[in-house]
């Protein structure tokens, strides 16, 4: 049984708790273990801490990963933004010999190391590389054919994409939605970013690029979103929301469903769309699955 | 005015990266060509996250109904060391890491 460090991420505690009980229940039947590391904080956020106050970024980061460390496991979150911080701080450090002797002596103070000694690894690349499409399409009891999505993939995904997918074109969400049963559409915005990030400095802005990104999907035949993000989905799932409210500015729109990559392989595996959470969500499913038979 | 400087420069570099596409360059150009105070509004978020982190151990804070849910759920209870992260907050203002 391989084990990994857990490392939920505040935005799935705080907004997604169904989100880590998936991750665990489904890595759990795949033969996984995950342990919590004890004390653990905030990743910390990738987009304005560092810009804030790098110093803090590093040194809460590498605290973080100091506790992974002294467990001497590998760690694994199911957010790509937790990821993305923990690789940048990572591979810099083990880098760059001088900012990690700086980042020691800060937690030299609170009595921990940073040493470099182990990875973290997303959900999404455990389940596409170690577990693979086929293993999991194995675990397949009811297909899930007649949902067609269109992948996000989202910003932070492509920190570590780079380490074992296709940047330009990449088939690690592809291949694991054909490995239970979707249809995915490709559609011309896909990398386009949620834009979460900038609601508090442009919310039109950031409402405006959603729609055109929403109507993408439409055009191209998508009848839900796949993403692994759960600030992203927080923004997809809530601003199609908001997007209806203010009906007078975009006109009426039918949102799409928005779905984890673990709640439809949960479905798959025969568990119900309230075991995997989906009434926490803002835009219905439940008109969508039952047309395909799910309940 | 120093992070003034940096926040620009981070913003360049987001701009530079291929894999970051159209939009985001775009709305990162959009806040580069003005003089708005965009940049007050972002910084007063990242402080706001950063308070957050240093109370509660998270930027986004947990409520009661989501920890009652993790409950139901049967997860481990998350428990924050905030005496660590208040002391490298501290000691972050004074120090520098930059490269």
């Amino acid at each position: 049984m391989k084990e990994y460090a857990f490392f939920p991420g505040c935005a799935i505690a705080s907004r997604y708790p169904f989100y880590e009980f998936l991750v665990t229940k489904i890595l759990n039947s795949f033969g996984y273990s995950l342990k919590y590391p004890e004390s653990v904080t905030c990743c910390p956020e990738p987009v304005s801490m560092p810009i804030l106050n790098e110093a803090a970024w590093y040194a809460i980061g590498a605290r973080n990963l100091a506790i992974a460390e002294q467990m001497g496991l590998d760690l694994l979150s199911g957010c790509p933004g937790c990821i993305n911080t923990f690789l940048r701080i990572n591979n810099t450090l083990c880098s760059d010999e001088f900012l990690k002797g700086n980042v020691n002596n800060l937690l030299k103070q609170i009595d921990r190391k940073f040493e470099g000694t182990i990875k973290a690894w997303s959900l999404l690349r455990v389940l596409f590389e170690e577990i693979g499409p086929t293993t999991i399409s194995e675990k397949v009891s009811r297909p899930l054919h007649g949902l067609k999505a269109a992948i996000h993939y989202g910003c932070h995904s492509f920190e570590e994409l780079g380490e074992y997918d296709d940047l330009e074109n990449p088939q690690s969400l592809y291949e694991l939605s054909k490995a239970i049963g979707i249809d995915v559409v490709s559609y011309p915005s896909e990398k386009v970013c949620c834009l979460s990030f900038a609601n508090p400095i442009d919310r039109d802005y950031v409402l405006d690029i959603l729609y055109e990104k929403i109507q993408d999907m439409k055009k191209s035949g998508a009848n839900c979103i796949l993403l692994m993000c759960p600030t992203c989905h927080w923004q997809i799932d809530m601003g199609q929301i908001v997007i209806e409210i203010e009906e007078e500015k975009y006109g009426e729109l039918e949102p799409l469903p928005v779905f984890f990559y673990p709640q439809l392989l949960g479905i798959a595996m025969g568990m119900s769309s309230s075991d995997v959470g989906l009434q926490d969500h803002e835009v219905e499913s439940t008109d969508l699955l039952e047309s395909i038979g799910i309940s | 005015m120093h992070q003034r400087k940096k926040f620009f420069k981070a913003l360049r570099n987001l701009k530079s990266d291929e894999i970051r596409t159209k939009p985001i360059s775009s709305f990162f150009s959009s806040i580069l060509d003005s003089e708005n105070l965009m940049f007050n509004e972002f910084v007063v978020y990242s402080r706001e996250l950063f308070n957050n982190i240093i109370d509660f151990g998270v930027t986004v804070p947990i409520p009661s109904y989501q920890i009652k849910k993790r409950e139901r759920l049967g997860l481990q209870p998350l428990n924050f060391d905030n005496k660590e992260i208040r002391k490298l907050a501290e000691l972050t203002k004074l120090g520098s890491v930059d490269q």
